[in-house]
């Protein structure tokens, strides 16, 4: 199938390039290995003390983090090309992107595969057994699936947020500033996100829906029957940001096909 | 049937105007000056299928806007654009499988591998079937002599080898219209001569037409059949590259040895001008009726040698561009 090969194609030539720098990728595996699993060492050493965190065990708050982690590490390896657009169309590369023959949007996506991302991945399941072990959780076919399509959902929810406002350089020439301060808004991903407060917790849920990428759906796997009626939600977020996406890009190009920069 | 057609197409910017320095830019955010550039003016071009078209102009007179317009980057404001027969900005996409586009100044290589990888990435992006896509890339590489270059990585290639492979890669799918936006540029000249044979190959056995846009004058008489020049936004000339000369070359030099110093009595009765004088030659500069010129300076004088020089191709675009076609044409 032409979707397949294609994906091949562009997977194939990413592989290629990691490899002519064999010890910038294992070096950048290493530090986003070490990076992911410090809040989680950071953690262990708060249980250390204490017995639990607004009623969060030790077990629940690894399991969260390594939900984040693993939404990451998918989201680094298969979802970043928007990263430096704006940079992307100062140097040319959008008025090259619209001469294939190829839906633009998923070649910029595909052109660019993070390959330290594999140190996410390495990390979050490192992150994730131990805290399968601590919380006690019970892994089944459908479970693991169930986790499969949380997983992705949230690295989707993870892309949109940061292409939309990477987009933004179809009206403001710089734009990566814009997909770094949401990024700051990930940090809030480490805890359980009612430990913040009701304020802090709405944002999260209906205005930056970052919450979706591990708090809430996390609920289905620790077994907690909190939140039940948003943990499910995650796919569904995903699409509708998809969907935002996609009605951006479709504004912005059409700035950019009037404005040409 | 035509390859291209463009009718009174427009097309206009909106340009921030920013003053330098900081102090320029925050001015900017608080008061914000836009210049509107009209890039195209009234344009209109048409080119036959199989056809080698060369586009020249000074820089900023609109060329690559209308490049951009017939790929389908940009859409025009006015006037009608079709391309092998489809709206390129509507059917960008499909049109983009029949066409092929090579920008001198960017790459679409991938800078740390080799070409060869890039061109197996293309493969798959045009879905090249694959006898086409080795039968063309066996082609290619003899024409273009690519052998040592497809295992190198594309930063260790000198210009003139990453231009070849830069060709042979908009060129992997046969489109049917190749655009070149100055394929020759910074080419030492068998890496020139190896890109125009090439070129002239592909038109002949497979009929792509090619619209060439340069500044070399050896590539417009070396490989089209036609040329349209360019100047703010309007096309000034179209037809062929000899006819230029008719149009805007007709200033000619006369030059001259004298047996004996004229006076400078006698040079001013003569009535023409002196444009360079080197010893006993003279040059003189001729408008309209050559012959009676001539006939003049040889009933009047004693010559050792006379000589009529017509201006180079070359001279007379440099002159258009630089005065415009209006002040070009005597």
């Amino acid at each position: 199938m032409r979707a397949i090969e294609l994906t091949k194609a562009y997977l194939r030539i990413n592989v290629l390039e990691w490899m002519e720098y064999k010890w910038d990728f294992l070096i950048g595996v290493l530090s986003m290995l070490f990076m992911e699993i410090t809040p989680a060492i950071f953690i262990w050493a708060l249980f250390s003390r204490i017995q639990a965190v607004n009623g969060w065990s030790f077990g629940q708050i690894l399991f969260i983090i390594g939900l984040a982690g693993m939404a990451t590490a998918i989201w680094r390896v298969f979802f970043t090309g928007f990263w430096n657009f704006d940079r992307f169309i100062r140097m040319g590369g959008l008025d090259r992107t619209l001469l294939y023959p190829i839906n633009p949007l998923l070649h910029i996506n595909a052109v660019s595969v993070w390959a330290d991302g594999l140190g996410n991945v390495i990390a979050s399941a490192i992150i994730l057994s131990y805290a399968s072990a601590a919380a006690g959780i019970h892994w089944t076919a459908l479970s693991l699936l169930l986790f499969f399509i949380v997983s992705v959902s949230a690295s989707l929810i993870l892309m949109a947020l940061t292409v939309i406002p990477a987009l933004a350089a179809f009206w403001t020439m710089r734009s990566a500033v814009f997909a770094e301060i949401i990024w700051h808004f990930k940090k809030f991903l480490d805890y359980p996100l009612d430990i913040y407060g009701t304020a802090i917790t709405f944002f999260m849920t209906f205005i930056l829906p970052l919450g979706f990428v591990n708090f809430y759906p996390a609920q289905i796997f620790l077994g907690t029957g909190k939140y039940m009626e948003l943990a499910f939600l995650s796919p569904l977020v995903a699409l509708i940001l998809i969907g935002l996406t996609i009605l951006v890009w479709k504004q912005g190009l059409k700035v950019y096909a009037s404005t040409g920069s | 049937m035509l390859a291209i057609e463009m009718k009174g197409v427009g097309k206009q910017y909106e340009q921030n105007i920013v003053e330098p320095g900081i102090a320029g830019a925050v001015k900017w955010y608080l008061h914000r000056k836009i210049k509107t550039v009209q890039a195209l003016k009234g344009f209109s071009l048409s080119v036959k299928e199989g056809e080698m078209m060369g586009v020249i102009g000074p820089n900023g007179a609109g060329k690559s806007t209308a490049i951009k317009i017939m790929t389908g980057i940009l859409r025009s404001d006015s006037g009608s654009v079709r391309v092998l027969g489809k709206d390129p900005f509507e059917q960008r996409q499909d049109l983009a499988k029949d066409i092929g586009v090579v920008f001198g100044q960017r790459t679409q290589l991938w800078w740390d591998l080799p070409p060869r990888d890039t061109f197996d990435l293309l493969h798959a992006i045009y879905n090249i079937p694959d006898k086409t896509f080795s039968k063309n890339l066996e082609m290619f590489t003899e024409i273009l002599d690519l052998g040592p270059l497809l295992g190198k990585p594309v930063r260790k290639l000198s210009l003139g080898e990453r231009m070849r492979c830069e060709i042979a890669a908009a060129l992997l799918h046969n489109p049917k219209l190749v655009f070149l936006d100055e394929p020759t540029i910074g080419l030492d000249l068998i890496a020139k001569e190896n890109v125009r044979d090439f070129l002239i190959k592909i038109n002949r056995e497979n009929k792509t037409t090619i619209i060439l846009t340069t500044h070399d004058m050896g590539d417009i008489e070396e490989l089209c059949d036609r040329v349209a020049i360019v100047d703010i936004g309007k096309k000034v000339y179209d037809g062929k590259l000899e006819k230029i000369r008719k149009l805007f070359g007709k200033e000619k030099e006369v030059s001259v040895e004298f047996h004996s110093q004229p006076s400078a009595q006698e040079l001013r009765k003569l009535g023409m001008k002196i444009v360079k004088r080197e010893g006993e030659r003279y040059w003189f500069s001729v408008h309209g009726n050559i012959s009676s010129a001539v006939k003049k300076l040889v009933n009047r004088f004693n010559l050792h040698d006379i000589e009529i020089e017509e201006p180079e191709i070359e001279e007379i675009i440099k002159k258009v561009y630089r005065e415009g076609v209006r002040n070009a044409k005597y």
